[in-house]
């Protein structure tokens, strides 16, 4: 995934669209107070300076899908690890809620459930069917939209050709007003992210501590 | 101590005197070498080899890949070898230790025990030991 | 090296050290209503958790681990007192340890079993806690040995199992004893679990063996065990978490965290049990030395930590090190200084101050401020990871109050229903060391009938 943060805006559209799609449940104010409401992606905000010359930068933050990711190997059941697709997977059924995954992430992307997710009446009917509830005591945190990755390859199979660049459209990437997501297959050097990620603006979270984010930020900075 | 050389100057083989209390006399024992060390010893190799087999081989077998580690962790797994090898030489020292104190057989009560447990010393003889 | 007692024959120190198993008195009474009434409390808080979730502990975004982890590492810390003293003074051959041993095994037992129970009752799905043991299943999945839980697990179980044993083994023979002197099912079961002691030379020598391969054994088991504890912190990448020096610091902590746990319980115990014979001023003040060398050591580590973070100014570790310091919680910080050095370093050092109530006092002071000790190693690194927009903080709730204080009316209640059931100074091992004319013994020949053989 590339993400332009020149392009950015903070509108938090991203945010709300991963809520929709993938049954993030809403905990609360007085949950949200303590702490624990759950954002896949969130939009961190900073200030800089003093008016009148004030910069806020934004900077949405996901699961950065580390190829070296520092959450899995201290999972002591096996619930989070890399797929051959190069995804980090996160296993809710296998998940028994140690939270030891959540304290190794150094970009603390990672979410738990401190009680029962519920919905009141009607947003239950709002639900999306293709992506499962996760009961209380296990973790969650951004998949890229598995679902519709599945979703892209299957199609790509049942029109029996590779999947194409531009198939696979997380909700955050497909909701994002200024253009500044994208999503693609990195190892593919024809696809738009792959072309993105060599831009000299080009930079990754982190980087120094060798998780190898596969989330790639465009970044002018000024 | 004076009783026990009394009997022995009596002629009664060693082999046929028990010597009960209730606190060790350390007194000479010439019985069988023990062998519990090299048991815990032998219980820890157990252990060791047991737990290399369960790490590899259920590592290999589940194939995940988990933050860039190898699939076979040998620093990993040699933690998990060394606590199944002392819990192995642990259980062998306990199982040893019944099996040479010769504990825990069925019907063999102690008749002495009141006597022992009140602080004497209790000499048994085996009248048949002493025949021949 | 032993003071001498006057009155110290065989049947007398019998009589005194089986005594609390039948007129315990009111001490005990009162001591089992209190700790059970914190059990009770605990209890219930357990039960609204897993009825409710852990949401209703004060955990949160980022402090995803807080009084939880705090009591396991606390309690699996007391529990190095015991069977690492235990071992130690008898590899040695310390002649003073033999009312001590005992008490000492039992403490790592009862601290082991309870802070055993919070990696399971921390859990988000703590039903599914059996994941944890590599058992062959239909799905074909097995632990991650390569995270410091599992490693946990096993450390954990072999230390459980080893401790068990070798408070079992020593007391075999004060098993058969008591077998000896009661009646109907205490007889029976007494005589079960004593496995036919009879007590012939041969099988004190293989008792003898067995316990100081025992002693050699679990020393290792001891050190492992908390060294992997703090491996569940080192083998992050947090700030002040990822420091090599965790192992042996925290191995040190418990052994610290141990010895004032011993002398508290030996101190109790001598005063309701009235074993004053037995419990003296000399073995306090061992135990009060070896606490004194256990404060030094434990500033020495904690100095050159908070020296190295903070000599190499790098921002993130320098975030955690000021809230400790002179932030949030700078009061706490301070506070565990004092109470873990500042007064108990001297009180233990002067002789006139190393008493009884000496070391009692120092003792309290130590368990509270190794308490909080665990706190701030935990907490504050939780609450600032590397992106500031992240940063939180932490409050507990009552739930994880109640738990807290469930494991020491836990601890003290199994504590003072062992010393119910038996002798908490091994008696056989005390009589051993006294010298051979203080016991006034008499000997016995008896010539058996033909169906015993001789061992």
């Amino acid at each position: 995934m590339v993400i332009d943060l020149d392009r950015c805006t903070g509108c938090e559209a991203c945010v709300v669209a991963c809520r929709v799609e993938n049954n993030i449940p809403a905990v609360g104010p007085e949950e949200a107070a303590k702490g624990r409401s759950i954002n896949w992606i969130r939009v961190e905000r900073y200030v800089e300076g003093e008016y009148p010359d004030v910069k806020v930068k934004f900077m949405p933050v996901l699961c950065q899908h580390c190829e070296e990711a520092p959450c899995e190997p201290v999972c002591p059941v096996y619930a989070t690890y890399r797929t051959d697709e190069g995804l980090n997977a996160q296993v809710y059924n296998r998940c028994v809620g140690t939270r030891y995954c959540a304290n190794n992430c150094p970009y603390t992307v990672r979410f738990f459930n401190f009680f029962d997710p519920k919905w009141d009446a009607p947003l239950e009917k709002a639900l999306n069917p293709e992506v499962s509830i996760r009961p209380r005591g296990v973790m969650e945190k951004c998949t890229f939209c598995i679902q519709r990755i599945r979703k892209g390859e299957e199609k790509a199979k049942d029109e029996e050709r590779e999947v194409r660049d531009g198939d696979v459209v997380p909700a955050c990437v497909q909701t994002c007003e200024t253009k500044a997501m994208y999503f693609g297959n990195l190892a593919d050097p024809t696809s738009e992210v792959s072309k993105l990620s060599k831009s000299n603006r080009a930079m990754r979270l982190l980087e120094d501590l060798g998780t190898k984010p596969r989330v790639i930020y465009l970044n002018k900075g000024d | 101590m004076a009783a026990l050389q009394q009997l022995e100057r009596d002629g009664v083989p060693k082999s046929a005197i028990t010597v009960m209390s209730s606190e060790p006399l350390h007194l000479e024992c010439e019985g069988p070498k023990t062998r519990i060390p090299l048991f815990g010893i032998i219980g820890g190799l157990l252990g060791a080899a047991f737990a290399i087999l369960l790490t590899v081989w259920t590592s290999k077998r589940v194939g995940l890949v988990t933050g860039g580690m190898p699939i076979v962790s040998p620093w990993a797994f040699g933690i998990i070898v060394f606590e199944l090898a002392a819990l192995g030489a642990i259980l062998m020292t306990l199982g040893r230790m019944v099996v040479e104190a010769r504990l825990a057989r069925r019907g063999r009560g102690s008749d002495y025990g009141k006597m022992v447990a009140e602080g004497k010393i209790v000499i048994e003889i085996d009248p048949g030991a002493t025949k021949g | 090296m032993k003071d001498l007692q006057p009155n110290s024959n065989s049947e007398t120190i019998t009589a005194d050290l089986l005594r609390p198993l039948s007129k315990p008195g009111l001490g005990w009474y009162t001591t089992v209503t209190i700790s059970g009434l914190l059990v009770l409390l605990a209890a219930v808080a357990l039960g609204y958790q897993f009825t409710k979730g852990l949401g209703v502990w004060g955990i949160n975004r980022p402090v995803f681990w807080a009084l939880d982890i705090t009591n396991f590492v606390f309690w699996i810390g007391i529990s190095h007192a015991g069977t690492l003293i235990s071992a130690i003074l008898r590899v040695t051959g310390a002649e003073w340890r033999r009312p001590v041993t005992r008490c000492a095994e039992a403490i790592t037992v009862f601290a082991l079993m309870i802070g055993a129970l919070f990696p399971i009752i921390h859990l988000g799905r703590p039903q599914f806690f059996y994941w944890l043991v590599p058992y062959p299943n239909e799905r074909g999945l097995w632990p991650n040995f390569r995270s410091p839980l599992a490693w946990d697990f096993f450390a954990i179980n072999t230390y459980l199992l080893g401790s068990i044993i070798y408070l079992y083994l020593p007391l075999i023979p004060d098993l058969a004893l008591l077998r000896d002197k009661s009646s109907g099912l205490f007889r029976r079961v007494y005589g079960a679990l004593c496995l036919g002691w009879r007590g012939t030379q041969l099988q004190w020598d293989r008792l003898e063996r067995a316990v100081r391969a025992m002693a050699v054994i679990i020393i290792p088991v001891a050190v492992s065990v908390h060294t992997i504890v703090s491996w569940d912190f080192a083998m992050t990448i947090r700030p002040m978490w990822h420091s090599t020096m965790f192992g042996p610091y925290f191995v040190a902590g418990a052994i610290f965290s141990g010895i004032a746990a011993l002398i508290l319980a030996m101190a109790v115990i001598r005063r309701v049990f009235h074993l004053e014979n037995y419990l003296r001023p000399v073995h306090f003040n061992n135990l009060g030395l070896l606490l004194l060398t256990m404060s030094l050591i434990w500033f020495y580590f904690t100095f050159a930590e908070y020296l190295t973070s903070w000599y190499g100014n790098e921002p993130e570790e320098m975030a955690v090190f000021r809230s400790k310091v002179s932030g949030v919680y700078a009061p706490l910080f301070w506070g565990t200084v004092v109470c873990c050095f500042a007064i108990p370093a001297p009180l233990l050092a002067i002789k006139r101050f190393r008493t009884i109530k000496g070391t009692m006092v120092a003792s309290v002071l130590v368990v509270i401020g190794m308490w909080f000790e665990r706190f701030l190693i935990i907490v504050p690194t939780l609450t600032q990871p590397k992106f500031t927009f992240n940063w939180g903080s932490y409050t507990p709730t009552w739930v994880e109050l109640s738990l807290t204080a469930g494991t020491f009316g836990y601890f003290v209640l199994l504590y003072s229903i062992f010393s119910r059931l038996f002798p908490i100074i091994a008696i056989w091992e005390y009589k051993e060391g006294l010298p051979l004319g203080e016991h006034g013994e008499q000997t016995v020949v008896g010539v058996p009938d033909a169906e015993l053989e001789s061992v």
